[in-house]
């Protein structure tokens, strides 16, 4: 039995997306793009066409290949479409051939042409082994499975925002989602600028091919998740858990590749890892996942009731994400030594030599700073719930991003300006001055007292 | 066949529904009505498992949808208010899509989708895109996707929004068939004398509360359950009514009164309305009418929200 057979939701979006007409465009669009290439006198002919064959890759798999599959699922909302498709049998490994492949599936039949391209001339020119030239393409192509499936996923999470009946906006967040993924994936993003310059020939394809391949699984696991959760199958915590546990340690092997950084304690970097991630990532989460405050009651009375199995099919992943912040800091403050970071590069090591503060878990410098930080992720996830009892649903995500400008970089460079230095910073932001806590913690306490006062109007 | 117990959501700080309770039996065509953001929406969307129960409980088919929502999608066709439908492909590719991702293994699929057709009356253009239909035309096809795979309940949200007159008929038609074909519909509405043509029951809900459940007769639909009877007669003297209320006391609820009208509401089968007419010739009292009336529902919905 076909695929089309087997899958209804890949046949119809085939329906949807291939005419002849827009078969025969994409080739002669891409090979009138070559022909021009070609003319240029500039370069290895071959060399040069393998680069513009991998750009045309990029374009068209990565940045509009992930737009497509963001959108596609926000017009699947808004057209109603995507209650159906909810109703259905359809199991979630159908939707993710379905949405992946057969929603972009004109993205990903420009990009194996794309691909053949990169492969004749990178055969025929001067560059790169086959080898490579067959690593790096897996590698974009995995490359665009993690992005198309987070893209799916965020618009997932996105239309949990709707109503039923008002239409959601499509396209504002693309653009941060891709950065930040981009970002997330440090390989990705060092690779696209190494790949698409001819000039920089040490670099490490297997590193990135394992990198891509590995964020890959997991955006494809997570996107099955969101979508058992959309089609009414229970989901459980632990798999997020065990991402966060495992992204660190791959993280870890690649900053200590990449970076010259030498180290001793390596279980120490592990945890710093683990702990930027987990703030970087329940930031984002708290911007994405649905904090309305009906929902965060229900989730206090389910704690109350001591409803397990619930808390665990149902709790938000930032609640989940909050712990690893804490014992990701707490680890770092008991194994932080600044003596045992050395850096083959002496501009980083001078910086680190700079720093003004006392090692050891003894010092009073460094429990500010870890205190201080917790209160200030603690009081920005108060702001966000602040504003979860505003009015105003549909601009909270704007405003809390301004909030956290205006908090973090506006605010602390008045103070900067005004000559007061560390005394007025750290009422903005964490730094290693004993009792520096004090600020974010007398925050978090007004800001407590005022949401409980709202939470039992 | 439909219980709905303590039913609450919440939904951005509003209660959209509020300890909402109900039970439906098979067979029969509700008409939800209430005002905007009354609840409607969020309560089909609930039963349809669109929407995730914060508490309460909601029972179809004997089938707890909170355990076991996959197995009520099997017998439930819902029909959103924009009818859901992809606007480039072609009649025909719109059932065979729903019937392949509605109905297991699914076997004769071109024959699913022809009778599908016929049955919603769209197999005239079941081979044009769904662009080029009229509205009327693309509710109809909307229709034949939520009852592709003969679902048991079929929830329509605000089907005749934007129908023009014949349309309407045609829908009510629509829904009777599907009635006699033993479905059980659901059907959200503003327009309240569409409704009346084919509803058994009325359910009214206000800022997410449910005012009134009430059974309703005369309706083209056949159903048949509470009964409103108006006497007309000269002199009805107070000690008969009273005689009359004692004698009937757990059957009859007097609505209204005047010297010359009574109307009462019959609690039992309409075909024992024959003792009460016995009853009041026995009594002496002048009989010049006494039959059974036709609520108007738009009539009854005004009177509800205005009481309640």
């Amino acid at each position: 039995m076909s695929l089309l057979e087997k899958n209804p939701e890949f046949k119809k979006n085939i329906w949807l997306e291939i005419s002849t007409q827009r078969l025969i465009m994409m080739p002669l669009i891409l090979l009138m793009v070559i022909l021009l290439a070609s003319m240029s006198p500039l370069g290895n002919t071959y060399d040069k066409l393998t680069n513009i064959s991998y750009f045309g890759m990029v374009v068209i798999l990565l940045f509009w290949g992930s737009k497509v599959a963001y959108s596609n699922i926000i017009q699947e909302y808004n057209d109603r479409t995507w209650d159906w498709q909810r109703m259905s049998i359809l199991t979630p490994k159908q939707l993710i051939v379905g949405k992946l492949i057969g929603a972009p599936i004109y993205n990903w039949y420009g990009a194996v042409i794309c691909l053949l391209l990169v492969f004749i001339f990178g055969v025929m020119g001067e560059y790169s082994s086959i080898l490579d030239i067959i690593v790096n393409s897996v590698s974009t192509l995995l490359l665009g499975i993690s992005l198309l499936s987070v893209s799916i996923l965020f618009a997932l999470l996105k239309i949990r925002e709707g109503n039923g009946r008002d239409k959601l906006k499509t396209g504002q967040i693309f653009i941060l989602l891709i950065l930040f993924c981009f970002f997330f994936n440090s390989s990705a993003f060092s690779f696209m600028f190494n790949r698409l310059s001819v000039s920089a020939k040490n670099f490490n394809t297997w590193k990135v091919f394992g990198e891509n391949l590995f964020y890959a699984i997991w955006a494809i696991i997570g996107l099955h998740q969101v979508l058992r959760r959309e089609l009414n199958y229970k989901n459980k915590s632990y798999l997020w858990v065990l991402f966060l546990v495992t992204s660190s340690f791959v993280k870890t092997i690649v900053l200590m590749d990449s970076m010259s950084v030498i180290i001793d304690n390596y279980v120490f970097v592990y945890f710093v890892i683990l702990s930027m991630q987990a703030i970087s990532l329940f930031y984002l989460l708290l911007l994405i996942e649905q904090n309305e405050i009906s929902s965060l009651k229900i989730l206090l009375r389910k704690i109350k009731e001591k409803n397990y199995p619930y808390l665990n099919y149902n709790a938000p992943l930032w609640s989940l994400t909050f712990p690893f912040i804490v014992i990701g800091l707490i680890s770092s403050w008991i194994l932080f030594d600044k003596n045992i970071l050395r850096f083959e590069d002496l501009w980083t090591q001078e910086i680190i030599n700079n720093i003004k503060i006392e090692a050891g878990i003894d010092s009073f410098e460094t429990l500010s700073l870890l205190l201080s930080l917790l209160f200030f992720i603690l009081r920005d996830f108060l702001i966000m719930l602040l504003l979860q009892t505003t009015s105003k649903k549909k601009r909270i995500g704007a405003a809390f991003i301004l909030y956290l400008f205006l908090l973090y970089v506006v605010f602390p460079g008045f103070t900067t300006s005004l000559g007061s230095k560390s005394i007025g910073l750290q009422l903005f932001i964490p730094l290693p001055i004993v009792g520096s806590f004090f600020y974010p913690l007398f925050e978090c306490v007004v800001l407590f007292l005022i949401i409980r006062n709202k939470f039992k109007k | 066949m439909i219980s709905v117990s303590n039913l609450s959501h919440e939904f951005q700080n509003t209660l959209a529904l509020n300890n909402v309770s109900f039970e439906i039996k098979d067979g029969a065509i509700v008409g939800l009505i209430g005002p905007n953001g009354s609840g409607k929406t969020t309560l089909l969307r609930c039963i349809s498992t669109l929407q995730s129960i914060q508490t309460g409980h909601v029972v179809i088919d004997g089938i707890d949808i909170q355990e076991s929502p996959r197995e009520v999608h099997k017998i439930i066709g819902y029909l959103s208010d924009n009818f859901g439908l992809y606007d480039d492909l072609t009649v025909r590719q719109c059932l065979e899509y729903t019937a392949m991702s509605h109905i297991e293994n699914v076997q004769n699929l071109d024959v699913i989708v022809k009778q599908t057709a016929i049955d919603a009356g769209v197999f005239e253009f079941i081979d044009k895109t769904v662009n080029t239909l009229s509205r009327g035309m693309r509710q109809r096809v909307g229709i034949a996707q939520a009852i592709i795979h003969t679902p048991k309940i079929v929830l329509l949200d605000e089907p005749a929004s934007g129908l023009d007159p014949e349309a309407r008929i045609a829908l009510s038609q629509l829904i009777i068939q599907l009635k006699n074909k033993g479905m059980t519909l659901i059907v959200s509405s503003h327009i309240l004398a569409e409704l009346e043509d084919y509803c058994t029951e009325m359910i009214i809900l206000k800022e997410g509360n449910l005012i009134e459940h009430t059974q309703l007769i005369n309706h083209k639909s056949g159903g048949t359950s509470k009964n409103i009877i108006k006497l007309v007669a000269e002199n009805i003297r107070e000690e008969i009514i009273k005689s009359f209320e004692s004698t009937f006391e757990n059957s009859v609820k007097i609505l209204e009164k005047t010297p010359t009208e009574i109307l009462f509401e019959l609690n039992e089968e309409i075909t024992k309305q024959h003792l009460l007419l016995s009853f009041l010739i026995q009594q002496g009292v002048e009989v010049k009418e006494f039959a059974a009336v036709k609520r108007n529902l738009q009539e009854e919905y005004l009177k509800t929200m205005q009481a309640k």
